[in-house]
């Protein structure tokens, strides 16, 4: 067991965790909580998972890591932004459920 | 080739510097700077046009480094084809825009609309699974801005569904992109296609990329967020979500599924692709049967409309090269007439909205009195959506049917037929409303002749298809790295 | 005792993911989900990779940390944080259970049968580096090799704020927060921004040959912002409106002009003319922490402003 091999795997459980939340939370901040665990898991997959391979540091992951990580914080932004104004509009913190469709 | 000549980065830089130049500048500057940015962006494609006509597939090595090192882009038929269509199209909702919008609005538009093009032509023409990452996140913030914008109750909710499918669908892209470098240490399309091997990481991958593009393109049963964000947004913005936005997710999807070839080697796939193609074709031909506002009816069509698309997966199949070749033609001009088709319908039944001031078909009653041409304009683009011809939608269908044929699956053909029906019932049922006769004095106010004219330039397009088909089907089938893994 | 630390850190960040997704109390499931990126930072030093610690630590934990704190604080203040959550419904806890079990069984047998990858980009990377004009690897794939990706990327951070600009019609509303009149935090302030502003350009300066670079430093830089901000020196106010635009779009365009000048010198985008590509790649970053450190500031207080409810609705304006 390599260290590459482990964080591979924490990175599998936090997708798997994240994954778990993001269909089951109805609360849109535990949702975007959720969604960024799986992106935490994607980026130690990417990695781990990569240098797994080749056997040695590879920079080139890891620079697309660091646009994954700034793609993400993004993201939680303008969802946090998108998250406010409804809740200002209609006071809830979650959408309402799927009726027709 | 000059590098000076070449089109292809004036495409990508032209929108970036319109986006940030249309936010510096002041409000009532911002429609006759992009009117500029409009004819080059025209003006690019043509020349793109003409010279992988002339010269074939282009590429194009970034900031000089050749792939896989850095990133290439390339220029083939297909690409050049999404460009024309998109310049077309974007740049008739632009113009719509510009005169639909208050000059505000207009303000916040004009650079999400430069950065949505930036993205679409990056997609087009990338060739390098991480930009496509990039690309694809770049396109899902300038779309949700888009709807959001709108900034009432129903946009924003739309918004915030959107926003969660579509994060979701790029983390998954990104996933199966991080299992396949894993596996051949490589990024770029064309090296990935070159070392490509069939095992569990190489499908696992695939698995994760398809799932997260089909949710994108809002294939069913993953189709859920698409009528409220279509249907709730803006009227010129429902139109360049509908004709343009979804088909980038789905030209990876098809650049993926060819390239790597796919189909040869998970036909089950193929078949479940066209099972859940059919399922949208029902489900969205019959929600749209069932709704109540105009523009629903207009996006639940849009997910009828996928599922015809999608059906030409499972007619690529590795045993019959003809059929296969049909099936390619007949899914990328259904794609292509439905983009003109639906722009022309949205902003044919933006008009309609206008004038009743209401969003619901009951008060459409004695339009087709009163306004004629939005009602002619929603018609000739509801022609090309039922398959009727002569239209884009007719040929299409035509050839996915003799696709279906020729290959023995005569099961696509029966959805083919039940769908055609289900699309003349939503339409004609639109019509029915606007033939009512209630009163007799014409109370409707009576929108700009100018965007009436435009949604009927794009409802005319997708029937000039018809008579033109062969070009875009030529400009498909030039030579490249993508014809060649076709079967 | 490697493998015992690795080990040690995999169950700690499974531990503390799952206590940040499963909490009852929503503060306390951001609180962990911070941790986390601590832990993760962790994660990635062992994995050979400091950029990104440094990155996780900033901005993964840091700055989302911030943003989600205040948005906790936002929803709390109207008292309605934990109340209206609804129990999840049975069929909604299965589809998460089953393509939960699913996700994880499809990586495990993609991780264990990983063949050796044909193309070592590394060899490609280690050959091109001294064409690169700096010698820290990173930096060379982010500003020189894959340089298209970041430009695109900046993008997608100047396209956040911009939708968030798009959806706060009032441009001169009073700021939600009024600054804390704490003397001791205003005390620590005068040492801590200082130092701040100066690890920030450390970070940037390091990043030609060593870990660091725009974003690592752009997050500090932001940090520093945001300090300032919360103490009530709020530098959206002190700037101009136009002055902050200009700030915020500055490193987008200092990139693109430098891309397109390629372009118009015969050479494709976004390739440094010979010999140039250092000082180049240099402009760009300094341009970039700052609009960096501005945009992280912006969606901060973007999220922070309440946008105006009497606004005219979705029509349009003829």
């Amino acid at each position: 067991m390599d260290t590459n091999l482990i964080f591979t795997l924490g990175g599998i459980g936090l997708c798997g965790l994240g994954l778990f939340g993001f269909i089951y939370h109805c609360h849109l901040l535990r949702r975007l909580i959720a969604f960024n665990l799986i992106g935490n898991g994607t980026f130690l997959i990417m990695v781990g998972f990569a240098q797994r391979g080749q056997g040695v540091t590879d920079h080139v992951i890891q620079a697309l890591v660091l646009t994954g990580i700034v793609v993400a914080v993004s993201a939680t932004a303008l969802a946090l932004v998108l998250i406010r104004r409804w809740f200002h509009l209609k006071g809830s913190t979650q959408l309402p459920e799927d009726d027709a469709s | 080739m000059n590098m000076i000549l070449s089109p292809i980065p004036w495409l990508l830089v032209i929108p970036l510097a319109g986006a940030v130049l249309t936010m510096l500048i002041p409000l009532n500057w911002r429609s006759p700077a992009s009117m500029f940015g409009l004819l080059t962006q025209l003006l690019a494609s043509l020349l793109l046009g003409y010279q992988v006509s002339q010269y074939g597939t282009q590429i194009y090595a970034m900031a000089d480094w050749q792939a896989p090192l850095g990133i290439a882009l390339r220029a083939d038929g297909l690409a050049t084809l999404f460009i024309l269509m998109s310049s077309l199209v974007a740049t008739a909702c632009a113009l719509y825009a510009h005169l639909y919008l208050n000059l505000t609005k207009r303000g916040h538009f004009w650079p999400l609309l430069w950065f949505l093009w930036a993205s679409l032509n990056g997609i087009w023409l990338a060739a390098d699974t991480f930009n496509l990452y990039v690309g694809l996140e770049l396109l899902t913030f300038a779309a949700v801005g888009l709807v959001a914008f709108a900034s009432d109750e129903r946009s924003l909710e739309a918004s915030i569904r959107y926003l969660y499918a579509a994060l979701l669908g790029s983390m998954a892209y990104l996933l199966g992109v991080a299992l396949l470098y894993g596996a051949q240490g490589t990024l770029a399309m064309d090296s990935l296609a070159e070392t490509w091997h069939w095992g569990p990481t190489n499908q696992v991958a695939i698995t994760l990329i398809l799932g997260g593009l089909l949710l994108k393109t809002a294939v069913f049963p993953m189709h859920t967020w698409l009528p409220p964000a279509h249907g709730g947004a803006l009227t010129p913005v429902s139109a360049l979500l509908s004709a343009l936005v979804i088909k980038a997710s789905f030209y990876i999807l098809l650049r993926f599924w060819v390239e790597f070839e796919v189909y040869r080697h998970l036909p089950s796939l193929s078949q479940l692709l066209g099972v859940l193609g059919a399922g949208a074709i029902i489900w969205g031909g019959w929600m749209a049967l069932k709704q109540t506002h105009l523009k629903m009816v207009v996006a639940y069509s849009t997910v009828a409309q996928i599922g015809y698309i999608s059906l030409m997966f499972p007619l690529l199949t590795a045993e019959n090269s003809e059929a296969s070749l049909m099936a390619y033609h007949g899914g990328i001009l259904m794609l292509l007439a439905h983009a003109f088709a639906k722009a022309g319908m949205f902003l044919a039944a933006g008009n309609l909205i206008y004038c009743t001031g209401k969003p619901d078909l009951a008060s459409l009653a004695g339009m087709s009195r009163y306004r004629p041409l939005n009602i002619f304009a929603f018609g000739l683009a509801g022609v090309s959506l039922m398959g009727l011809p002569p239209s884009g939608g007719f040929n299409a269908k035509w050839l996915l049917l003799q696709s279906s044929f020729l290959s023995g699956q005569w099961w696509w053909i029966v959805v083919l037929l039940i769908g055609s029906l289900l699309s003349a019932a939503y339409i004609f049922r639109v019509f029915a409303y606007t033939y009512q006769e209630t009163e007799a004095t014409d109370s409707f106010r009576r929108p700009p002749i100018t965007i009436e004219l435009i949604a009927l330039c794009l409802s005319v397009a997708s029937i000039l298809l018809g008579f033109l088909s062969i070009w875009p089907v030529n400009v498909v089938s030039l030579p490249g790295p993508f014809m060649e893994a076709m079967p | 005792m490697n493998l015992l630390i690795d080990l040690t850190l995999l169950t700690g960040i499974l531990a503390i993911a799952a206590t940040s997704l499963l909490s009852r109390s929503l503060f306390q499931s951001v609180i962990f989900f911070i941790l986390l990126g601590l832990t993760l930072a962790l994660g990635w030093i062992r994995l050979g990779a400091p950029d990104i610690a440094l990155a996780e630590a900033a901005i993964g934990a840091g700055i989302t940390g911030v943003l989600l704190l205040d948005t906790l604080g936002h929803l709390k203040k109207t008292g309605k944080l934990d109340k209206d959550e609804h129990r999840p419904s049975y069929p909604r806890l299965l589809l998460a259970i089953l393509s939960s079990v699913t996700l994880v069984v499809l990586l495990l047998w993609a991780v264990f049968h990983q063949p050796t990858p044909a193309i070592q980009l590394h060899l490609l990377v280690e050959e091109a580096l001294p064409d690169s004009g700096v010698s820290h690897q990173i930096t060379a794939v982010l500003l020189n090799f894959r340089s298209y990706d970041t430009l695109l990327e900046v993008g997608v951070l100047v396209l956040a704020v911009l939708v968030g600009l798009a959806l706060q019609t009032d441009q001169h509303q009073q700021d939600s927060l009024p600054g804390l009149p704490n003397p001791l935090l205003h005390a620590c302030l005068t040492l801590l921004v200082p130092a701040m502003l100066i690890t920030s350009m450390y970070l940037l300066w390091a990043g030609s040959d060593r870990p660091g670079g725009a974003f690592q430093a752009g997050a500090m830089l932001a940090a520093a912002f945001i300090l300032l901000h919360l103490s009530g020196i709020k530098l959206s106010a002190q700037l101009s409106h136009r002055m902050m635009q200009f700030g915020l779009l500055l490193g987008f365009t200092v990139f693109l002009v430098v891309a397109t000048s390629s372009v118009i010198g015969g050479r494709p985008l976004l390739a440094y003319p010979d010999g140039g590509a250092g000082l180049l790649i240099l402009l760009i970053e300094l341009a970039l922490t700052l609009s960096i450190g501005l945009i992280l500031l912006s969606l901060f207080t973007i999220a922070n402003s309440p946008p105006l409810s009497s606004r005219s609705g979705g029509s349009n304006g003829h």
